[in-house]
């Protein structure tokens, strides 16, 4: 039954990369969308595109993917070796566990048309369910000070440092840049932008398919090697590759429209020069982040910049509420993805190594489609994603 | 608490350097576009558009930005390639040091 479980955990692990999509898609073309420099539609394909591509850059893919902040794994990927009786089976159970707290909290997430990090919900949901599945002492608070490590220096300090350091440096940009277009030719100026917002938007979804892809393959992996069907801990298999760039990338092409709508239309209203600020602020910090070595989330260095735009442009009305909301989803992400992966290892080791999987499964299915069921009762695609904000995350009601 | 003075001195780095980067390359952009677009007009009037001067300006502007976005998309193929970019004497790609 060992194989059961290994089944199990590459599936949810490309349900978390389509969800991983459709839950990023807004951070790189929310504002191209908002400014109308693209159609819904070609902003999505664009995003998918660029996603696809990114993800097969990734030749070299680390495994050390839960590293920083668990300890699950060596320092050469492998499982550590207590875990790796049966099959893997203890490994398999906190990664399965892990795995599907995240997706129930970014299911939950877009329901609610938040933009939260994704990447963060993986984390949570594995620290979550190696707290309960080794105890405190099996996760990595603080690192050993050599290098920015642990859930403290890889999550804490740069969710809270980050969307700040994003939305100053937008501030600024949008400022400046709305000086510079004073008394010129509107519609000329506008043409112009929109080939700024269309390339930063482009590296921005680029950057996403190589990073976000990369973590599902090296989680995918990890399970083959936990199950003994793979020893080589330098190669990720081809056909992972090929499942995950195409799972993320279907994702981001179903538009996670909730979440676009919010960064689009929720936050402030965006003008053309300011989006072309926001995208140019964005892709600067993701890119200058991953050239350092600070680890940052995506979501919320794309939230930040918005926000940020909104602030630097005189006039502007920031919905502050809709901040909040974003704010608060921001700080639940790790400790609610961290609760649920630990309530399902609970079940998925406690009720025995075949139901318990089984039953974790269907707890993720049965959430899964209950929130998607929820979704239909107010319809966001993108037909109605740009209407006009009127206060609540949806504004048409189907039937 | 090493990690936590680490962490914020790379939250300074990313500051300073995203500022930089981040702020101006989009201003950079800006100034491009506000040199091809030329002077507004009375609504209804036909657009001057650029001088000559201007579009030869922009386009050095605009050729500027396009460094940067070479420069990023780098910065990615090294990522998936676990390699870093080198900033001297150019920008090009070495092995990510261990």
């Amino acid at each position: 039954m060992a194989l059961f479980i290994l089944l199990c955990v590459i599936g949810t692990a490309l349900f978390f990369d389509f969800t991983n999509g459709f839950h990023d898609t807004g951070n790189a073309v929310a504002s191209s969308i908002a400014t109308g420099a693209l159609k819904p539609k070609t902003a999505v394909t664009l995003a998918a595109a660029m996603n696809l591509v990114g993800a097969f850059l990734s030749v070299a893919v680390a495994l050390t993917v839960t590293n920083s902040v668990v300890k699950i794994q060596g320092d050469d990927g492998a499982p550590i070796p207590a875990l790796m009786a049966d099959h893997g089976h203890e490994l398999l159970v906190i990664v399965l566990a892990g795995l599907a707290g995240a997706i129930l909290w970014n299911m939950f997430t877009w329901l609610l048309g938040l933009p939260s990090s994704s990447s963060y919900a993986l984390l949570g949901g594995i620290i979550g369910a190696t707290m309960a599945g080794l105890g405190v002492n099996g996760v990595k608070w603080l690192g050993d000070g050599t290098k920015i490590d642990g859930v403290v220096g890889k999550i804490l300090i740069p969710a809270v440092l980050s969307p700040l350091i994003a939305g100053l440096i937008a501030a600024v940009g949008t400022w400046v840049v709305i000086k510079l277009g004073h008394g010129r030719d509107e519609a000329r100026s506008a043409r112009g932008y929109r080939w700024g917002q269309i390339s930063a938007a482009s590296l921005v979804s680029l950057a996403h398919g190589t990073n976000d892809a990369q973590k599902t393959m090296g989680v995918i992996t990890l399970g083959l090697i936990a199950y003994g069907a793979q020893t080589a801990t330098d190669s990720i298999p081809f056909w992972v590759k090929l499942v995950c760039a195409l799972a993320i990338a279907g994702g981001t092409y179903l538009g996670g429209w909730r979440i676009i709508r919010t960064l689009s239309k929720g936050l402030v209203e965006i003008s053309a020069p300011q989006g072309m600020a926001a995208d140019g602020a964005s892709s600067a910090v993701i890119l200058a982040a991953s050239h350092l070595g600070v680890p940052l989330s995506t979501t919320q260095v794309a939230s930040g910049s918005i926000m940020g735009s909104g602030v630097g442009r005189p006039g502007a009305h920031v919905r502050w509420s809709v901040a909040g909301r974003m704010v608060i989803a921001w700080a639940t992400t790790l400790p609610a993805a961290a609760l649920l992966g630990a309530i399902l290892w609970a079940i998925g080791h406690g009720l025995g190594p075949v139901f318990g999987p089984v039953v974790v499964m269907a707890l993720l299915i049965a959430g899964a489609l209950t929130m998607f069921v929820r979704s239909r009762e107010h319809v966001v695609d993108h037909h109605n994603v740009g209407e006009i904000w009127e206060g609540a995350p949806s504004v048409r009601k189907v039937k | 608490m090493d990690t936590v003075w680490l962490s914020l001195q790379g939250a300074w780095d990313l500051l300073r350097y995203g500022l930089v980067v981040g702020a101006g390359l989009p201003i950079l952009f800006a100034l491009g576009v506000r040199f091809m677009a030329g002077p507004a007009v009375e609504e209804g009037a036909v657009a001057a558009g650029p001088s000559a001067g201007g579009r030869a300006l922009s386009w050095i502007f605009f050729a500027l930005c396009l460094l940067g976005v070479i420069v990023g998309i780098e910065i990615i193929v090294g990522a998936g390639m676990g390699k870093v970019v080198d900033f001297f004497p150019f920008p090009h790609l070495v092995p990510k040091p261990k």
